[in-house]
């Protein structure tokens, strides 16, 4: 994993003096990321808020435990996504419904809808892809997010996740297959009431670009 | 899924996903997938699923969620700094009350834990027994959280009428406790399961 730059250790240095300031510009640089990946691990922009603010505090109580020798970013991802794991177990045992999906209806846009080549997807089919995350363990949607997300290396996937590289690589295999599987399920929904495929679209996003972090 | 195919094209076509394969591999997909149509289909999927992925958003924290942390941040750490400049004694005096209001809830604690222990044999008991248990224990907690908020506000400006408010709580779980004798019923609940 790559090393944090000295600017971020001098940061780490001060807040761990309490100085706010020096806590808050790792909050601003690092806000994105951590929210990106609660938000994809517990499918709710309110929870995944919540996530964040829990991650940067806890992250704050536990500056002292931080191997300077590893990335921050990484440290700071790792604290997130165990929360989030915590949370999505909780919620999962007080039995609360998903029944909120977006329909199948979000990937079944018109062929003929404006999309340039590798844009990014309707906020529509956006909500649709997470919805089916959702529907994965969280031991599969993590090193979904992991890769796809912040472009994680399956050696990198690893050792966040404290596990081999071919765990990762098995689970990230039947990650992508389920998703495979319910997209078609859908689309065979789609076909059965006689609406456009809803996969046209997508194949005209032609040598898709990876996202950075 | 079909699974015709061997399993090892699968492997190929993941791994394909994530970067070119060597030349001979990806010979040997192009060839499987151009006699096997199920398989080309298997990967047209795996395809579809990794276009989906690789253009989804980056989610951005709203805008005022820095400065959210930051406020709660600020909060927290002066609340600690509050309670770090008692003196040492009224800390230590504290602890001990807050210690000894917890060990006024440890009978009802061990009295739940062996009733949930035996009744897990007897479906009708355990129901009523895990019901009264889950509803006493939040009010035990509910209280000790009011308790707990009322000295650390008591704390910052008066901080011997705090250690006195917690050094109450155990005489005020013990009184809770009483009154509810008649609704938690541990001892019926005993004989049920002797």
């Amino acid at each position: 994993m790559a090393k944090p730059d000295p600017k971020i250790l001098e940061w780490v240095e001060a807040a761990l003096a309490k100085d706010q300031d020096a806590f808050a510009e790792l909050v601003y640089l690092y806000q994105d990321p951590v929210y990106n990946l609660c938000y994809r691990m517990l499918g709710d922009a309110g929870e995944a808020e919540d996530a964040t603010q829990e991650a940067f505090l806890r992250a704050f109580l536990n500056l002292r435990r931080y191997d300077t020798k590893r990335s921050f970013k990484t440290w700071l991802m790792s604290i997130a996504s165990n929360h989030c794991i915590d949370r999505w177990r909780k919620r999962r045992m007080q039995l609360v419904s998903l029944d909120d999906e977006p329909t199948a209806a979000a990937l079944a846009l018109s062929s003929s809808d404006p999309l340039p080549e590798q844009a990014a997807l309707s906020a529509e089919q956006s909500d649709m892809l997470q919805s089916l995350l959702m529907k994965l363990d969280e031991n599969y949607r993590l090193p979904l997010v992991l890769r796809y997300w912040y472009d994680y290396s399956y050696a990198e996937i690893a050792e966040f996740m404290n596990t081999t590289e071919s765990a990762i690589k098995s689970r990230l295999f039947r990650a992508r297959r389920s998703l495979a599987d319910m997209l078609s399920d859908h689309r065979n929904e789609m076909a059965e009431h006689g609406q456009a495929d809803p996969d046209q679209r997508l194949q005209r996003l032609a040598s898709p670009k990876p996202k950075g972090n | 899924m079909p699974e015709e195919f061997d399993p090892q094209p699968l492997d190929m076509m993941q791994e394909a996903l994530d970067g070119p394969l060597p030349d001979e591999m990806a010979r040997k997909l192009l060839h499987i997938m151009g006699n096997d149509r199920s398989a080309a289909q298997h990967y047209d999927r795996l395809q579809r699923v990794d276009t989906l992925l690789k253009h989804a958003p980056q989610r951005r924290a709203p805008a005022r969620l820095a400065a959210t942390i930051m406020a709660r941040l600020a909060q927290r750490m002066r609340a600690e700094t509050a309670l770090s400049d008692l003196p040492p004694e009224t800390q230590q005096l504290m602890m001990w009350s807050l210690s000894a209001a917890m060990m006024a809830t440890m009978p009802m604690m061990e009295a739940a834990t062996w009733l949930v222990l035996h009744a897990q044999y007897e479906p009708e008991v355990l129901s009523e027994v895990m019901l009264q248990t889950i509803s006493l224990m939040t009010l035990l907690t509910e209280a000790m959280v009011l308790l707990l908020q009322d000295a650390e506000d008591l704390a910052k400006t008066q901080p011997h009428l705090a250690t006195a408010t917690l050094a109450l709580a155990p005489y005020m779980l013990s009184s809770i406790l009483d009154h509810l004798g008649d609704a938690y019923q541990p001892r019926q609940f005993a004989t049920r399961l002797a």
